[in-house]
């Protein structure tokens, strides 16, 4: 008996615990989606609106269509909200550069890291430290250096940071996926008579196809959260989505609503990713020490 | 067997180091090859119309035909761009803080159709907006033709080499600086845009501060019997900072949501509303420094002004300290504040058609202080504050700089310019005499109500922020988030202004006292000394 | 050319091939930057003075230095970063853990809810602060539950407070790094070899005795891992700051990132920015140089 009332209690336990975190994770997430959906006059309404009376979708449609467009169509009213730009730019420069610099850290990274677990190149901790770094830190010569080779703003510059930031991330995450491919395929393969070029590039590669597939979303994830570097180095070309979300947050008053479906826009692609390597998102976060 | 792992790892460490090397030298040969490639067009090289023997250099070689300066600058760009043929249907870049696009929007339109050159606006958010712009001075990218700035930003800016000296376009294209009935309002075109004696922009915005009150309120008889009960003076519009203070605390009823007053006290733009219990504390005016360049602020007048600055915190909204951009001037539209001291932009949005307040408010001299005058007698000196004030000024760096001037001229027309103010979300506000008192066109007093009828008042008692002066926006930035911390009880105001003077004395010495005394000398010289 | 093909084929060439773009791009965006960094530290530069190129400041020595560590700003942004870590890691750790031991059963529905707790670390860091910016303005939900509870109308600008703001800000980041920590242990739990375990409840262990004396010591290396990783990352709060409060009331939410970035491309005191950069730099790598021992231990013991 008492060993199944125990039992009882603590799945209770688990249970309640489990409702909570669950309502503690998804609850400001669900405010913001409210919010995004709601029209201005609800933005700031004393009284909590937990669900929108007017839900519209202007706010999405503010994302993508100049002011005037949208008073054309009759979607908002004259008075109702003044909208700077437009957040296509953003959009599409979030994809552009986290997309480019992936691939540019996968390409650079993945290479190191096959001579890291193959040859046993050195200066693999130098990378991990580098990464414990706070940004800022190195942040500030690098914006006077790009601002030296005039590319500050550019596309060009961003990849770049883009493409050296997760480089710690690809290295350890990949060399874990080489270590996990037995010695002997490289050895069997140059007795086939590979050199190690090929070896490399037509045996070892197309083995690890699922590792770099990992690796890119989670570097993915990492470049289009980024924040800081995207401040910093860029004004007007190359704004990215984190900084757009800022920009609303501007002189003529908060944009709430805009800026919550911004922000729904941001986080779609890595609550996608992100929960689709959840299996390796341990390997990836832990620099490949545990592997989940 | 471990000797011959070190062995290798040894070899190892070497072949990487090796590699670390070249690879090194290969992107340092990369590096500057790049900085070589771009050094030429980085240089301060913007296509300036080249000049044969002969021939006057820009700008005397524009024509000057037409009536009104917005004519005089068509006419001229459109001579420009028979120079310049490869400009023929170019993009300008007009950056300004978000607030402004809908003014400049509405500007534009007749320089879009006749010049068939297109301006787009970008914004960007008043915190980001200066660091921006710093960035652009030392990249000089040329990205931005024309910049929409604050005073306070001008001296940085052109230290660092972005604003290009407007004195000979305003001469030439003659835009009417001064003088009645067209000229800007004195002493706005003194302040704005000017450093070391030299003109960098034309005025957008005049923000000459004014006291707003709701006349209904005051006039209701049962109010003015008990506020004179209490007080043991007439309720009438405040011509003191204490009665300024009295009547927020009277009006403050948080149960009926109703606050005694609101104004702009957010964390790094705070300081501009603090000059205006400040510099009227003293008789002619409270300044910031001495002539060594100390700060004042620790004064008995300047320890004074910052209490009773802290004090009035009780009678606002309880989130005052985060209100920006319309959220003050929206708690006086629904008619949940009595009085504000504000820039003119505050009146369009409280005179809005749907707003609660249209109609129903007045506008009066900013309050001051009771101070010992000239011959020892008591006076009632009144100081406005300059709040922002937006000029629009030109790029160094941009590659159509020509053109860039022409535009900036005809941006600074009178009538181009109430084109702006005459927008409902904007901060364009009056500049020129033709704007206010009894000149002022119709449909403005419509938005701006009687705002119109103090403004050259409050005007001729115009002081300024911290500007001119070399770090300016750190002088005032920094003041502003000292009196933030005050305000929000982490600090007491004495306090506050000690930590300010002593970063003030840094940035000081810094910068080079030398050089901040002889900017802060001509900033002197346009304090006002007269009463109203 | 038989020069160039040795390049593919000798191992010892080969490799070098491999780690050169890396080195290139680091030489590229790192190195000279670091160099940078120790040039204009001793420097001073700031855009205003010099018609904004850095070559042609005044080199000043290490004047620099001594102004940094008298910077009272920089100082108090350095101690209030120390004080959210050293109250969001042992939060996050104890939530994480409790979290990740919760779940580690078998039961209804538990694929779902580890989804779920797994979710606010997905979300982009910005958007993230935005989120908490808007549950705790005046009009926002904080507010509203506090209504429900007690029953009458509350509304606290808790922005508006630095002791609220602070706990604000600590508060976000609770919510979206706890998923790391439960992350990490919920993989060391599956990790555990079962036998020890079931060893112990067979010789009639309690539950509580053996998580104590059996799981806990296993799980040593991964939950030093995990705190060591989170701590660090911690230390480079910026995104919640900057969206909630930008550094305000007053000082109050100032971190170390955000007195850099201040004191850097606002108020352009580039040279000393850059001084105080290298100490946070140098400070941090030798932190980095201790952090990295247990994970170096646990990626060689695999």
């Amino acid at each position: 008996m008492d060993k199944h009332i125990e039992n009882l209690l603590y799945t209770a336990v688990r249970y309640i615990f489990a409702l909570g975190v669950a309502f503690f994770s998804l609850f400001p997430i669900y405010w913001m989606f409210t919010m995004s959906i709601k029209p201005p006059i609800e933005w700031a309404s004393p009284d909590i609106h937990w669900w929108p009376w007017y839900p519209t979708a202007s706010n999405y449609l503010m994302l993508f269509f100049h002011k005037n467009t949208l008073l054309e169509w009759g979607v908002i009213k004259p008075w109702e909200i003044s909208v700077p730009e437009t957040a296509v730019k953003a959009i599409m420069n979030s994809l552009i550069l986290s997309i480019s610099g992936t691939a540019l850290s996968l390409f650079i990274g993945t290479f190191a890291a096959y001579a890291m677990s193959r040859y046993r190149a050195g200066g693999d901790y130098m990378f991990l430290t580098f990464r414990m770094l706070p940004p800022i830190a190195i942040l500030m010569p690098i914006v006077m250096w790009l601002s030296t080779l005039r590319l500050l703003d550019t596309h060009i510059g961003v990849i770049l940071l883009y493409g050296l930031f997760p480089v710690p991330f690809v290295i350890w995450l990949m060399r874990s996926f080489f270590d996990d491919l037995p010695r002997e395929i490289d050895e069997a393969a140059i007795m086939d008579g590979c050199t190690p070029a090929t070896t490399f590039i037509k045996v070892i590669l197309p083995l690890v196809r699922g590792g770099l597939a990992v690796t890119a979303l989670f570097i993915f994830i990492l470049n289009w959260s980024d924040l800081i570097v995207a401040l910093l180095v860029t004004y007007r070309t190359a704004i990215t989505i984190p900084v757009q979300i800022g920009l609303y947050y501007s002189d003529i008053g908060h944009l709430y609503g805009i800026m919550s479906a911004l922000g729904i826009f941001a986080v779609i692609p890595t609550l996608a990713f992100g929960l689709a390597i959840q299996k390796y998102l341990v390997r990836g976060l832990t620099f490949g020490a545990i592997k989940g | 067997m471990s000797e011959e792992k070190k062995e290798v790892s040894r070899r190892g460490f070497m072949k990487t180091a090796g590699a670390g090397i070249v690879g090194l030298a290969v992107g340092a040969g990369i590096g500057y090859g790049a900085s070589q490639m771009a050094g030429p067009a980085a240089g301060p090289a913007p296509t300036v119309t080249v000049t044969k023997p002969g021939e006057m250099p820009f700008p005397f070689n524009l024509p000057r035909k037409g009536d009104t300066p917005a004519e005089r600058a068509i006419n001229a760009a459109k001579y420009v761009l028979d120079k310049h043929p490869e400009w023929k249907g170019t993009e300008l870049v007009l950056a300004c803080v978000g607030g402004y696009q809908v003014g400049f929007e509405a500007m534009k339109k007749r320089w879009e159709s006749e010049t068939g050159t297109k301006v787009t606006i970008a914004t960007t958010p008043l915190p980001e907006f200066f660091d921006k712009l710093m960035v652009e001075a030392v990249t000089k990218t040329g990205a931005i033709d024309l910049v929409n700035i604050q005073p306070m930003h001008v001296s940085d800016l052109v230290e660092a080499g972005l604003l290009y000296q407007l004195d000979d376009v305003a001469m030439w294209i003659d835009i009417l600086e001064h003088g009645r009935p067209y000229g800007y309002v004195y002493p706005l075109e003194y302040f704005i845009p000017r450093y070391r004696g030299k003109l960098y922009g034309f005025v957008q915005d005049g923000d000459v501060a004014t006291l707003y009150y709701r006349k209904d309120w005051m006039s209701d008889p049962k109010e003015k019997e008990g506020f004179e009960k209490q007080y043991g003076y007439p309720l009438a519009p405040a011509k003191t900072i204490i009665e300024y203070r009295d009547q927020a605390a009277w009006f403050y009823r948080p149960n009926e949501k109703r606050y005694g007053f609101v104004e702009y006290r957010e964390l790094t733009r705070n300081a501009n509303k603090f000059y205006c219990y400040f510099n009227s504390k003293k008789w002619p005016n409270n300044y910031y420094f001495d002539d060594n360049m100390k700060p004042q602020l620790t004064t008995k007048e300047g320890i004074e002004a910052a209490t009773i600055y802290v004090e009035m915190m009780k009678y606002g909204p309880p989130d005052l300290p985060s209100l920006l951009g319309i959220a003050p001037a929206t708690y006086f539209a629904e008619g949940k504040a009595f009085e504000s001291i504000n820039f003119p932009s505050f009146a369009n949005l409280i005179q809005d058609p749907k707003a609660a307040s249209r109609n129903k408010w007045e506008t009066a001299p900013v309050p001051g202080w009771y101070v010992d005058g000239p011959e020892g007698k008591k006076i009632l000196n009144r100081r406005s504050v300059n709040l922002a004030s937006w000029c629009l000024a030109v790029s160094n760096h941009s590659k159509k700089r020509d053109l860039a001037c022409c535009l900036a001229a005809y941006m600074a027309d009178p009538w181009v310019l109430l084109e702006g103010m005459l927008q409902p979300a904007t901060w364009h506000d009056m500049s020129r005499y033709c704007h206010v008192g009894f000149a002022a066109p119709a449909q403005l007093r419509d938005r701006r109500g009687p705002l119109l009828s103090y403004f050259e008042e409050n005007a001729s008692v115009l002081t300024p922020m911290v500007t001119g002066l070399i770090a300016a926006t750190e002088y005032n930035v920094t003041l502003s988030k000292n009196l933030h911390a005050a305000m929000v009880g982490t600090m007491d105001p004495v306090k506050a202004l000690e930590t300010t003077e002593k970063q003030w004395e840094e940035i000081t010495n810094r910068v080079g006292r030398q050089k901040q005394i002889e900017a802060w000398k001509e900033l002197k010289k346009w304090y006002p000394t007269t009463i109203i | 050319m038989p020069g160039f093909r040795d390049w593919f084929r000798i191992p010892e060439k080969f490799k070098i091939l491999l780690i050169l773009p890396v080195q290139i791009v680091m030489n590229f965006t790192a190195i000279i930057p670091f160099a940078l960094v120790w040039y204009i530290g001793m420097t001073n530069w700031s855009p205003q003075f010099v018609g904004g190129d850095w070559w042609r400041a005044d080199f000043i020595g290490p004047y620099n230095f001594v102004l940094a560590v008298r910077d009272e700003l920089f100082l108090n942004a350095i101690a209030r970063t120390l004080l959210i870590s050293a109250i969001c890691v042992p939060t996050e750790f104890l939530l994480g853990f409790t979290l990740a031991y919760v779940l580690s059963g078998n039961f209804l529905g538990k694929r779902f809810f580890t989804l779920v707790a797994v979710v606010p670390m997905m979300v982009v860091p910005a958007a993230g602060g935005w989120i908490f910016y808007l549950m705790f303005i005046e009009t926002g939900p904080v507010n509203g539950l506090l209504s429900i509870v007690t029953g009458h109308k509350v509304m606290i600008p808790f922005m508006n407070d630095p002791f609220w703001a602070m706990i604000a800000i600590m508060l976000a980041d609770i919510w979206q790094w706890t998923p790391f920590i439960f992350l990490i242990m919920t993989a060391a739990l599956l990790g555990l070899p079962p036998e020890p375990i079931n060893a112990a409840y067979i010789l009639g262990a309690t539950k509580w005795y053996t998580f104590r004396r059996v799981v806990l010591p296993m799980l040593k290396r991964p939950m030093m891992i995990a705190v060591i990783l989170r701590a660090i990352e911690s230390l480079k709060i910026f995104d919640y700051p900057y969206m909630m409060t930008r550094g305000g009331p007053g000082y109050a939410t100032q971190t170390i990132t955000m007195n850099l970035y201040e004191s850097g491309f606002k108020y352009l005191k580039y040279g000393l920015t850059n001084a105080q950069c290298l100490i946070i730099f140098i400070s941090c790598i030798f932190i980095a140089w201790y952090a990295v021992k247990p994970l170096r231990a646990a990626q060689r013991g695999g």
